[in-house]
């Protein structure tokens, strides 16, 4: 037989080796070893991860150590039977009593549950704990919605403290790639579980913070993929817990875990389910940041066709006030010229000289029915006093013999003594006049 | 200018222009500067992929 693990040109430097087995081989011997060095056995431990389906699968706890345990469904029928409605949950303190196997499949040792009571006190020392920081914490203030931060709304470099090799990393990086590749990541490698690991964290979150203006860091994401109470125990660590409250920079967490809630998720500025989530939360989208602007452009667009439309209307409106109003005052001044071409027309020489004719015909028509109204009256009157001269008169005086004498002026001699010798004189008589010359005045 | 700084101005832009109280010549030049900051804004998401840096905590003093 050749010695797969020495050197076959010497066959005779060592013993005969065993005989090489299979894995199965192997896991059996495993599993037959355990069941003859333990055998049947009672455990204490804190439940953790329950999964109960038809079989239950947990894992116990002591905060140092951890195994994984099966309870078949067989065995689950008889603890319901036996112990009512009592099942198991997250953090209870519990005793099984089982048998130590090697579960060759997946090779590794577990513990198959065959009974499980509560032991002692219901919770564990690590639910404890954790209750007692998550009382003081909240009872302080740190959970209130008044110490949250807003989140960057376009954050250009975000710090992402995970494990340097896990694949919540990768998901963060892949996911703030696909999104919005321009965002630069600072990847800063801690220790997420184990020993050192809340040390580790709280500083990383402290030194990230104290850089993050000079390193140009927006927000932080604090991320590590799922496990068990103990694995996630840093985060809720009295260190991490504080070192995350009392960071400035907006900080998002995303701690993968089933079933209860790290103090640190409740103290971040914004809680993720996923590494994924946590990233997306963070890093916007680059299409709908595309659309965004898109859409802004659109209405600015819209925006300046309307503001023109309206300022076109207003001009219109305006145009149509100038149009009114011109027709209106042109319509005035017609009117005005109107009234004076017809006042100017009344004014014309012709007009005004047919006027004038008008009233000169009717002035003189007045004039000659005035006057031959004055002569008749006048010859009516003057017959009448002729009539009466005559009868009284000195023609009726001097027919009877009688004479009139006037001076050389006409003047009726009434008085020898007004005549001077050698004056002309004349003599009016009845049917004749004579001129004489005084000779002689006798008074 | 940042993607915020130009989606901001953009959008006061927008606001302004569409408050419609500005003259013409003012919403054309409005305009003129929101084109530049949609370009700005479609640069700066188009632009290229940021490396990745990688450190320890322990590297930051």
């Amino acid at each position: 037989m050749t010695d797969l693990f020495t050197n076959a040109e010497n066959p005779a430097a060592v013993p005969e080796p065993p005989k090489p087995i299979t894995v199965s081989e192997v896991s059996k011997k495993i599993d037959d070893l355990l069941d003859s060095r333990i055998g049947q056995v009672d455990v204490v431990g804190q439940m953790n991860s329950p999964k109960l389906g038809n079989h239950w699968y947990f894992s116990l706890t002591d905060g140092d150590s951890k195994i994984d345990c099966a309870m078949w469904a067989s065995n689950v029928s008889k603890h319901k039977g036996a112990r009512g409605d009592w099942v198991p949950k997250q953090g209870d303190q519990v005793v099984v009593r089982g048998r130590v196997g090697h579960y060759s499949k997946f090779g590794k040792t577990q513990l198959y549950v065959e009974k499980i009571k509560r032991y002692g006190e219901t919770k564990g020392k690590l639910q404890q704990e954790y209750e007692a920081l998550l009382l003081e914490f909240r009872e302080a203030g740190w959970f209130d919605e008044v110490h949250k931060k807003q989140l960057p709304e376009y954050p250009g470099k975000i710090a992402v403290i995970t494990s340097g090799t896990s694949a919540a990393m990768h998901d963060v990086i892949e996911t703030t790639r696909r999104r919005m590749p321009s965002v630069e990541l600072v990847i800063v490698n801690a220790r997420m579980q184990g020993d050192g690991s809340p040390d580790s964290v709280a500083n990383a979150i402290a030194k990230v913070d104290a850089h993050a203006s000079d390193m140009g860091i927006d927000a932080i994401i604090v991320t590590r993929g799922g496990g068990g109470l103990e694995e996630l125990w840093s985060f809720n660590d009295r260190r991490v817990v504080e070192a995350a409250f009392h960071c400035k920079t907006p900080i998002v967490v995303a701690i993968g875990h089933e079933s209860d809630t790290s103090i640190i998720e409740l103290v971040a500025d914004h809680r993720a389910s996923t590494p994924t989530q946590a990233a997306m939360v963070l890093v916007p989208d680059k299409e709908e940041l595309a659309q965004l602007v898109s859409h802004l452009e659109t209405r600015m667009r819209s925006a300046c066709v309307r503001n023109i439309e309206r300022k076109v209307t207003w001009c219109d409106h305006v145009y149509s006030k100038i149009q009114l109003a011109v027709a209106k005052h042109v319509h005035v001044c017609r009117l005005i010229v109107s009234s004076k071409a017809e006042q100017l027309a009344a004014k014309r020489p012709h007009t005004l000289l047919q006027g004038r004719q008008r009233k000169l015909l009717t002035t003189q028509a007045s004039f000659g029915s005035a006057c031959a109204s004055y002569i008749t009256n006048t010859s009516a009157k003057l017959h009448s006093l002729h009539a009466k001269l005559d009868a009284i008169g000195p023609l009726k005086v001097l027919e009877r013999g009688y004479s009139l004498t006037q001076d050389s002026e006409g003047n009726v001699v009434r008085s020898a003594s007004t005549l001077k010798e050698g004056e002309q004189i004349r003599t009016v008589l009845a049917d004749g006049e004579v001129e004489s010359e005084v000779k002689c005045i006798h008074e | 200018m940042t993607f915020e700084e130009a989606v901001g101005e953009l959008d006061e832009i927008v606001q302004r222009i569409d408050a419609g109280e500005a003259n013409l010549e003012t919403m054309m030049e409005e305009h003129t500067r929101g084109q530049l900051l949609v370009a700005r804004c479609k640069t700066l998401l188009e632009s290229a992929e940021k490396q990745i840096e990688k450190m320890d905590a322990k590297d930051l003093s």
